[in-house]
């Protein structure tokens, strides 16, 4: 049986989410870019990164995002308890934000800000607008976890659940690309 | 029963207004874009003097026309209110929150003005005011968030209608023209690069997207308005 | 014991293949290209192929109207394209 297509969650969300995506393009764009005009800075800067943060917050966004995908589902169908697939999305979630202040603070420590160089301006500033959003993705996580037990979960309320779960891909989206380009160019 | 013309006039006033403001800024005041953070204040002081008479009738000009997000501000509000049961609470804020964010499009030029007033003064004293007006302009972001957080809010909530001021898409829009707006306050950490007051995200797309936005909200006004006089 | 429906073990494999291009990406770090700028077109391609699975069978784009589908996929392919372009200056 063909699945009939549909708009995932509904048609607004996608300007929000093609508009973020654009203009994370734009950064992207920005961040090689500037690598263009200054390479060797980015590469001796770039291995002062440390790639395992960057491993594990990838392992626990894809991770989350597979529980979100799952826990939609289940709303959908009605399956059994989305609400613990919500919360432990919720807990990769927050691992990242965890780990992301222990990667600043390090960072930090070590005297690098957003003005040593072109490569941490770009660094800071773009995982920062990247955490700011999976904080708000946490907020909505929370939301959804709440209002996928209600009775409406399935028909008037799976709209904002999936718009919801929608919202937090492309939060990982967007990391696999900014750890692609900030942790593995060489 | 709410006057179809009064809020026609208030959107016209608003469009023209910003557009008479947009070719000040650009051709008189000659900002668009801002010129380089890198700048002595020696080099911005020369600015200020060969460009002294024309930067002074853009900032006169722009006194008349700064505030042209107030008279859209009231419409926008008008018109989430009859859409709002009991005391209209977003509409409220919008409205704190549209006229209060005009601030800062109305001060600029008048501390553009100021630097080119005395060119004879120290390049150090029309430095400040220059960097005043340019960070005025830039990282201040403070109530848009209210304002638009307000619009999505209604238009999220409401049942779909046809002319709709507010229809769901636009909520989306104006939520992500309130996310780029977020990063000018930037501005204040580096002189040059994409986040500097010049640059690619703290000047052009706030610029373009709030004049799309602008454009955008006046038109679906207008559409609204005048399906709701038929 | 937990009983996984068709589609959540569909969910568990996509993951599993993303995971496993993770590591694949982190591993070219440690590979002999001809050119350096070589190991940063494979990072692109795979990252793109990452966030294509997960646009089509995380977001649902799979099975969303084709008009929708082809705007992500030339996405795709414009973001990807673009990048390497800049990763060879192509743009000074």
């Amino acid at each position: 049986m063909a699945t009939p297509r549909r708009v995932p969650g509904e048609d607004g969300i996608w300007v929000l989410i093609c508009g973020d995506m654009f203009v994370f393009t734009l950064f992207f764009m920005t961040f090689l870019y500037y690598r263009g005009l200054e390479p060797a800075v980015f590469i001796t800067s770039q291995l002062k990164l440390n790639r395992g943060f960057g491993l594990a917050n990838t392992f626990l966004l894809l991770t989350s995002s597979l529980f979100v995908a799952a826990a939609t589902q289940r709303v959908r169908n009605g399956g059994a308890n989305p609400r613990w697939l919500f919360l432990a999305a919720m807990v990769c979630g927050f691992g990242f934000v965890g780990n992301k202040a222990v990667e600043y603070g390090e960072k930090f420590h070590a005297g690098i800000t957003l003005l040593t160089n072109d490569f941490f301006m770009l660094y800071f500033v773009f995982t920062g607008i990247h955490l700011m959003h999976v904080l708000i993705g946490l907020a909505v996580l929370a939301y959804l976890q709440k209002s996928c037990t209600k009775p409406n979960a399935a028909t008037t309320g799976l709209v904002w659940i999936e718009c919801g779960a929608l919202f937090w891909h492309l939060v990982d989206l967007l990391w696999v690309v900014l750890f692609a380009l900030f942790y593995l160019l060489r | 029963m709410i006057s179809t013309r009064a809020q026609t006039i208030m959107i016209w006033w608003g469009l023209v207004f910003i557009v008479i403001y947009g070719l000040s800024l650009g051709f008189l005041l000659k900002m668009i874009p801002l010129p380089s953070a890198r700048l002595s204040a020696a080099q911005v002081a020369a600015f200020y003097t060969a460009n002294s008479f024309n930067v002074r009738l853009g900032a006169t000009i722009c006194s008349y026309s700064s505030a042209f997000m107030v008279p859209l501000a009231v419409v926008v509000s008008v018109q989430m209110a009859r859409l709002e049961k009991g005391v209209p609470i977003w509409s409220i804020l919008q409205l704190a929150g549209g006229v209060m964010m005009s601030l800062f499009l109305v001060l600029p030029p008048i501390f553009w003005g100021v630097a080119a007033y005395t060119p004879t003064r120290a390049p150090e004293v029309t430095l400040i005011m220059h960097e005043l007006a340019n960070l005025t302009l830039t990282t201040t972001d403070q109530y848009y968030i209210f304002q638009m957080v307000a619009i999505a809010v209604i238009g999220l909530s409401q049942k779909p209608e046809p002319f709709a001021a507010f229809p769901r898409w636009f909520s989306y829009f104006t939520i992500w023209a309130a996310f780029m707006f977020e990063a000018g306050a930037i501005a204040f950490l580096p002189k040059s690069g994409p986040f500097a007051w010049n640059g690619l995200f703290v000047f052009w797309c706030p610029l373009t997207i709030f004049g799309a936005w602008f454009f955008t909200m006046s038109y679906m006004l207008l559409r609204a308005i005048k399906y709701q006089a038929r | 014991m937990i009983r996984l429906s068709k589609s959540e073990l569909r969910l568990i494999g996509i993951w599993g293949i993303l995971a496993a291009i993770t590591l694949v990406s982190l591993e070219s770090i440690h590979l002999k290209f001809w050119d350096e700028r070589l190991q940063g077109v494979a990072v692109l391609i795979l990252a793109f192929i990452k966030v294509r699975l997960i646009m089509l069978d995380f977001m649902e784009i799979r099975h969303a109207p084709i008009a929708l589908r082809m705007i992500m996929e030339c996405w795709v392919i414009i973001a990807c394209g673009g990048l390497i372009l800049l990763l060879f200056n192509v743009f000074g």
